[in-house]
């Protein structure tokens, strides 16, 4: 049994010219409507002259940091996760004196946080300011360094981390069109722009705060429980510590050595609920002593550097109502860090709410205390 | 290039459409223009395969002009050999290598070869010209014919497996004749069907049996439900993945006003296994018939040597598919399920229609579990849990929405087959012009967020 469809072509050809002709122009006028519409509404912020200039933006960061990046009325950045999302450039800017830009990303891998900082820095070639959230996800578990660097993230749009204008004009689908209807939307007032055109995102406002719902996150019940210590606690030994890797650490140690020696490269290691931190006595906590370690050695032997670490048992990480979950902490909490980190900047102090690892002179030897002021006033 | 990419829809497509018109009045012209379209849709995958693909087509063309100068079996009966040598060599030196050491208790690590893409379907459609040469049912083509014949770009990479005969005749026709705009409009009717099947359909069922299956090969028991869900989903995903495929493969054919035959007619609907393989991958069953079954003793000889020859023929189809075991074992069961057929209807017994679609379509499904499990111990573990065997628990799996199954399977059981909604359902009413103009829209735009995923018979 032969079958084709050849067989039901019927004889008047008229209405299907008329078909065709309808089809063809239908497809010719969506598509360049479509497109056109695009490029109106802008929503990555790539057109010199559009709706979304300086107005905020209502789409995935992914695609519009890199624009923000390449902005001349910055001159400092924030490199990071979620973890550091909330560090408000309006916070910043009076505190160092500085032009801030956040540009962390949610749950960024480490491929993307080298990408936007490259960006950045093809852009400002002497930053005053560079803050790096070390985050626990891709920098302390090493387990899982393979699949953060594990080549390009599915749907990363490269195209707008280049220096081509012309590519960024090409990539026209439907995740486009409904960046620009979500854009739109933003323009016309009839929802908030989720980002500030500094790349800020208040995102605890999503829900509100329910301590009741962060205590079940935390402790698995609504009832806040004691951390009690692993006994007899573990032995570090040399094998111990021989099992513990961290390469991906070396990336944070590629984007330190990238900046220019006079930029003050702020490195913070942001703090988790005390709750969710490494049990003392266990193998946890020696891991994550020997993370720290790592981590003061990548950052430690660059110039003009500083290391803070909140990580640790504080009057922060041990107040419920600080945290929306284990590892975000809430808005007065980045206010707090914010201010810790200008004081660190101005002049040292000591804080119970952090530990302070520094040498502000190259090749000084890391220390894990709290060290001498070296000199650093600010620029 | 893929069929559901940006790069196809909207630069190649439209521009081989544009200079094939261009030169439609000028034959070897236009036929040149697809070729090298052909070439270029074929290179743009891995450019290390072109050089096989030319010299394959080259090599055959010139045994059948070697045949018309030199009229010697032994030189077509050599191009066959040199054409499995081919095809046995990519896709199953490692198969053959790894069972010889496996009997003979030794290591082996698997050559580097890497499998062209369509070496299955060129080197079918190259065969049964060389074997019809053999029976003096072919003629001999001009170079440029025969090389459209099995480089056209649409059918290239997974059929449907095209005869010289019923396609190289049309090359000569005038793209300009009549019912040229409804070729063209029926050719987009269809690209935006097999477009919707690939892409809304095929790759949503790839998520759940993806999941359900992988999740079966690292150990994990399914339950009862999800055993079938899992089988249920991959008995979807093939049919539009495959049949969308042969959808935009016969629309394009048809842009270009020439035909292409259906491959699949309602397969889910067969009331038999043998009214199954007259629906399934046709242009396949069609070449194992006339080129295996047939030439065998088919049914001519005798019962014994029918079922000898439905056994073998199911079991190449079934390796075929592929180099492995589960292939072997899914095309043996339904060469098996066919001689039960045979023996069926040689009793007279009336067989119900319900009793025998649902019989069909419960062995098609187990057969499928074969067909894509990783290995036999997969497989057998996901039709432990279909029969009960790891108990009845209705357990719902993560991935799958209770009831998207269903309404999933709608098209395949109760829907209008693409070419009945193609051919009959699709009018030249403005309103149709303008809902086909939209959906291509929005899957031309869908292409283009970057998820889109191969076709499963692209391995083959």
């Amino acid at each position: 049994m032969e079958i084709t469809v050849n067989s039901f072509i019927s004889n008047s050809d008229a209405p299907w010219k008329r078909f065709f002709r309808i089809l063809i122009i239908s497809l010719i006028s969506l598509f360049t409507a479509g497109y056109l519409f695009v490029l109106g509404v802008d929503p990555y912020g790539i057109i010199p002259i559009s709706f979304s200039k300086d107005r905020g933006f209502a789409t995935d960061p992914r695609f519009f940091l890199p624009n923000l990046a390449k902005r001349p009325q910055f001159d400092s950045a924030i490199i990071g996760t979620s973890t550091v999302r909330l560090l408000n450039p309006k916070d910043l800017n009076p505190l160092l004196n500085g032009r801030f830009v956040n540009l962390a990303l949610n749950a960024a891998f480490l491929f993307e946080q080298e990408a936007i900082l490259d960006v950045f820095l093809r852009h400002h070639s002497q930053p005053k300011f560079v803050i790096f959230g070390v985050d626990h996800v891709n920098f302390f578990n090493g387990d899982n360094y393979a699949q953060f660097i594990g080549g390009v993230p599915e749907n990363f749009p490269v195209w707008l981390y280049d220096e081509s204008f012309f590519n960024d004009l090409l990539p026209y689908n439907w995740r486009s069109i409904q960046h620009a209807v979500k854009q739109l939307r933003s323009i016309t007032g009839m929802n908030p722009f989720k980002y500030r055109s500094d790349g800020y995102e208040d995102f605890t406002k999503r829900h509100p705060y329910d301590i009741d719902r962060v205590r079940n996150i935390i402790y698995g019940s609504s009832t806040p429980q004691a951390k009690v210590p692993v006994q007899p606690p573990v032995i570090k030994t040399p094998e111990l510590l021989k099992t513990f890797q961290f390469p991906a650490v070396r990336h944070l140690d590629r984007m330190l050595g990238r900046l220019p020696d006079a930029t003050l490269k702020i490195v913070i290691i942001p703090p988790f609920h005390h709750f969710h931190q490494a049990t003392p006595g266990s193998t946890d906590d020696i891991k994550w002593e020997e993370f720290k370690r790592h981590v003061v050695d990548a950052t430690c032997r660059y110039e003009n550097s500083i290391l803070i670490d909140y990580m640790i048992k504080s009057p922060i990480t041990t107040a419920d109502e600080n945290f929306l979950d284990q590892i975000h902490y809430t808005v007065p909490v980045a206010k707090k860090i914010a201010r810790s980190i200008a004081r660190e900047v101005v002049s040292q102090t000591i804080s119970p709410n952090y530990l302070r690892y520094c040498t502000c002179i190259k090749d000084e030897p890391a220390q894990t205390a709290v060290l001498d002021d070296c000199g650093f006033r600010g620029q | 290039m893929l069929f559901n990419s940006q790069g196809f829809l909207l630069i190649f497509l439209p521009l081989t459409l544009l200079l094939y018109f261009t030169f439609a009045n000028k034959e070897t012209l236009r036929i040149w223009v697809l070729i090298s379209a052909s070439l270029f849709f074929y290179a743009y995958w891995d450019l290390r395969f072109l050089p096989l693909l030319v010299i394959s087509v080259t090599f055959n063309w010139f045994c059948s002009k070697w045949h018309a100068l030199f009229p010697y079996r032994s030189i077509l009966i050599a191009g066959v050999a040199v054409n499995l040598l081919i095809i046995g060599f990519f896709k199953y030196t490692n198969f053959l290598l790894g069972n010889v050491a496996a009997t003979a208790g030794a290591e082996f690590a698997p050559w580097n070869i890497v499998l062209p893409l369509g070496i299955s379907f060129f080197t079918f459609q190259q065969i049964s010209y060389l074997v019809d040469l053999k029976r003096g049912t072919a003629p001999i083509y001009p170079f440029h014919k025969y090389v459209l014949y099995v480089t056209f770009f649409p059918q290239l990479i997974a059929g449907p497996i095209v005869r010289h005969n019923e396609i190289i005749k049309q090359y000569a026709f005038d793209p300009f004749r009549e019912g040229v705009y409804e070729r063209l409009s029926k050719g987009f009717g269809l690209l935006f069907i097999g477009l919707f099947k690939k892409m809304i359909l095929a790759d949503t069922m790839a998520e759940t049996a993806s999941f359900l299956f992988n999740d079966a090969a690292a150990g994990n028991t399914l339950s009862f439900y999800g055993s079938w869900v899992a089988a249920a989903a991959y008995t979807l995903q093939i049919y539009y993945d495959f049949s969308g495929y042969s959808d935009m493969a016969i629309g394009l054919g048809f842009m270009f006003g020439l035909t292409i035959p259906i491959n699949f007619n309602a397969p889910y609907l067969a009331i038999s296994i043998r009214d199954f393989w007259r629906r399934w991958h046709i242009t396949l069953s069609r070449f194992l018939r006339d080129y295996l079954y047939i030439p065998m003793g088919g049914n001519r000889y005798g019962p014994a040597r029918q079922v000898l020859a439905l056994m073998v023929t199911m079991l190449l189809g079934g390796l075929w598919h592929g180099a492995g075991w589960t292939f072997v074992i899914w095309g043996g069961l339904h060469g098996l399920a066919l001689v039960l057929n045979h023996l069926w209807e040689k009793t007279g017994m009336p067989m119900p229609r319900s009793i025998g679609w649902v019989l069909t379509v419960t062995f098609v499904m187990f057969g499928w579990v074969i067909f894509r499990a990783d290995n036999l111990e997969t497989a057998s573990a996901i039709m432990r849990s279909m029969v009960g065997i790891n108990g009845f628990s209705f357990n719902i799996p993560a991935i799958n929405p209770p009831g998207q199954i269903l309404y999933y399977a709608l098209p395949a059981f109760i829907g209008p087959t693409s070419q009945r909604l193609a051919t009959h359902w699709l009018r030249p009413r403005p309103i149709y012009a303008v809902i086909v103009a939209c959906a291509l829209f929005y899957l031309a735009l869908r292409a283009g967020d970057g998820n889109y995923s191969e076709f499963i018979y692209f391995q083959f």
